[in-house]
């Protein structure tokens, strides 16, 4: 008796099986299944569907599989694009406190979004300095985001549910909302070099970027109708040791005015310097991403990821805080395979610079695998790929050969291992996967899974060749896949069986 | 093998072994279109090419770089009824603006074909 690994596409399981099903030289891989991903029977899904040139009047939209019990013969009808536009004006009040200096009405150029909850649906665009913007969506219920930028002096606005069937005009009108002034200090000093932005935690609309003030002061205004806000305080230059502030304040919806300070503790800076060495032992050359990311900092609030890139020589430095640090070594991808991203942790004192000891790159690890399909025949024409979990999520992929065999090099670290057959008789499954330190065989069983298939359409036209990605509800990926030249799409999954 | 020397050349005796021409990988469709900029105006913007290789489709590289940057290692290959593809998603990144991205397919006799947009973004948000 042997084992051979069975995977779905939320978890996976091991079940025993004859020999016969099994080459000779398989391995029991024992990856550990995630507890969330699996039994996935209660879920909803949506098919995403974009578009390609083959049929450019049509934008990517989203169509929903509430409730539909049989997934063969889908008949999707693709919504028409129409265009919202209008202008967009707002009552800006002056930056005094005297409140008989009038304010006036200004044409507002901005950030205009209309989003579609559940869906990809949904565009992005700016309006002009006389306020008239148009944005081009599929027919459906939007919610319009406006976020100004000029004038800066004006609260961000949301208009949700606009039924957007045909082609219309939406004007807006922004009041002066509420101010919300502040300070970000840094130990005894006002904090500079830094910007604040103010979210709308249900929808995630922005506020325009505000500079501090060389006294380390904000002034943000805000709509009166929105309690539910994080404030944002984020560096301007991308290598400076300034952390990043993420709070989520709950505003009383009765006060004029809102004030907000942090103090984000003193930045005392640390230089860190090092070199890196390629797993046969010589400098490593190429360039790659040296990304150090604060798991606890030791004298700060908030977040703070550094970035910086090795020269010819291997050598690297940055300036950090002190704390305990993630450090990511990623490779430039495809340049030499037999290097893997790799990662150390770095502990940083205060007022002590740090000269790193050399650090290793960890070597790829050659994976090979045999793949049978549901029938217990090798299955070829099977695309196998990994997308690592961490680092920069690099996808690394390979395909079967006419004896079910693929081999290819991977990180040794966690990925989600996707298996995508060509034929019709197998699902595509996807399960996590480490690949082992030592070159190892592993055993593939596909699955038959159900059947999910139909065809694009519009009006009385079919769309070809459009990218289609099936989603569950909590928008987690499932699979993708291609319609072809009549706008049919045809493929299997073993999700909810 | 036998191979008769005579004044015009070399007489091959063997039977003839017919090679197929190889088909190079075609481009057939994409989004954003070939002639069209890629705007970067979200978070997170998505990018496909759909191939057709006659003879050669189990063998398809793609190679996704962005022009003095370097490769993108994220795409996703893709297929779907006989045809093809890769898909990659790539967040706004300031960087970016005014490059090109490009995307060149390779079978393995090394023919290709290859699609670029120049990268437009839009906003600091």
């Amino acid at each position: 008796m042997r084992f051979v690994l069975t995977v779905g596409i939320f978890g996976l399981s091991l079940s025993s099986c004859s020999e016969s099903t099994l080459a000779d030289k398989g391995e029991l891989f024992d990856t550990a299944m995630e507890p969330n991903m699996a039994n996935s029977n209660q879920r909803s899904f949506r098919i995403d569907v974009y578009p390609s040139d083959a049929f450019p009047s049509l934008l990517p939209q989203s169509y929903q599989l509430d409730g539909i019990s049989e997934y063969v013969g889908l008949d999707i009808e693709l919504n028409q694009t129409v265009t919202l536009s209008g202008v967009i004006q707002g009552y800006e009040v002056n930056p005094t406190s005297d409140i008989l200096v009038p304010g006036q009405v200004q044409f507002v150029e901005g950030r205009v979004e209309l989003r579609q909850a559940n869906s990809i649906a949904g565009n992005v665009g700016y309006s002009r300095p006389d306020g008239t913007y148009e944005l081009q969506v599929p027919t459906g219920e939007y919610d319009l985001l406006v976020s100004p930028i000029f004038p800066s002096n004006l609260p961000f606005h949301i208009s949700e549910s606009i039924q957007v069937e045909d082609s219309i005009d939406f004007d807006v009108e922004i009041d002066p909302g509420r101010p919300l002034f502040g300070s970000v200090q840094s130990g005894e000093e006002p904090l500079t070099g830094a910007m604040v932005q103010v979210f709308d935690v249900q929808t995630n609309t922005p506020s325009a970027q505000f500079n501090l003030t060389d006294d380390g002061e904000f002034r943000v205004r805000l709509p009166k109708d929105r309690n539910d806000l994080r404030i944002e305080v984020f560096r301007l230059a991308s290598d400076a040791p300034i952390p990043t502030i993420i709070e989520e304040v709950q505003l009383n919806t009765d006060s004029s005015y809102l004030e907000w300070s942090t103090d984000i503790g003193p930045l005392n800076e640390v230089k860190v310097s090092g070199r890196l060495k390629h797993p046969s032992g010589g400098m490593y050359q190429e360039r790659a991403l040296i990304r150090f990311e604060a798991i606890e900092l030791q004298q700060n609030l908030g977040e703070l990821t550094i970035e910086t890139n090795n020269d010819t020589n291997g050598t690297f430095r940055a300036d950090l805080l002190p704390g305990r640090w993630s450090v990511s070594i990623i490779p430039p991808f495809g340049e030499d395979t037999s290097v893997a991203p790799t990662e150390i942790e770095l502990i940083v004192d205060e007022n002590n610079d740090i000269q790193m000891e050399d650090v290793f790159l960890n070597a790829s690890v050659r994976v090979t695998g045999n793949v049978v399909d549901p029938q217990g025949l090798p299955a070829s024409g099977v695309i196998f790929s990994c997308k690592e979990e961490g680092f920069d999520q690099h996808v690394y992929s390979t395909s079967t050969d006419t004896e079910g065999q693929f081999s290819l090099e991977l990180p040794p670290s966690p990925c989600l291992a996707t298996l995508t057959p060509i034929s019709g008789n197998a699902a595509i499954q996807s399960f996590y996967f480490t690949a082992p330190s030592e070159e190892q065989l592993i055993e593939l069983r596909l699955e038959s899974g159900k059947e999910i298939s139909g065809s694009l359409r519009f009006e009385n036209a079919i769309v070809p060749f459009a990218l289609i990605e099936i989603r569950d509800d909590e928008n987690n990926l499932l699979a993708s896949t291609l319609s072809d030249n009549d706008g049919r799409f045809n493929l299997r999954l073993d999700f909810y069986e | 093998m036998f191979c008769l020397l005579t004044q015009t050349g070399c007489l091959y005796m063997q039977p003839l072994e017919i090679e197929e021409p190889n088909m190079p990988p075609v481009i057939l469709h994409s989004d954003p279109a070939e002639t069209d900029f890629l705007l970067l105006n979200n978070d997170s913007t998505t990018v496909f090419v759909v191939v057709q290789d006659e003879n050669d489709p189990e063998n398809i590289e793609f190679h996704w770089w962005i022009s003095g940057i370097g490769p993108i290692g994220t795409a996703e290959p893709l297929t779907g009824n006989g045809y093809i593809g890769s898909k990659l998603q790539l967040p706004h990144t300031p960087s970016w603006n005014g490059r090109t991205l490009n995307c060149a397919v390779y079978d393995s006799f090394y023919a290709s074909a290859e699609r670029s947009w120049f990268i437009q973004l839009e906003g600091d948000f």
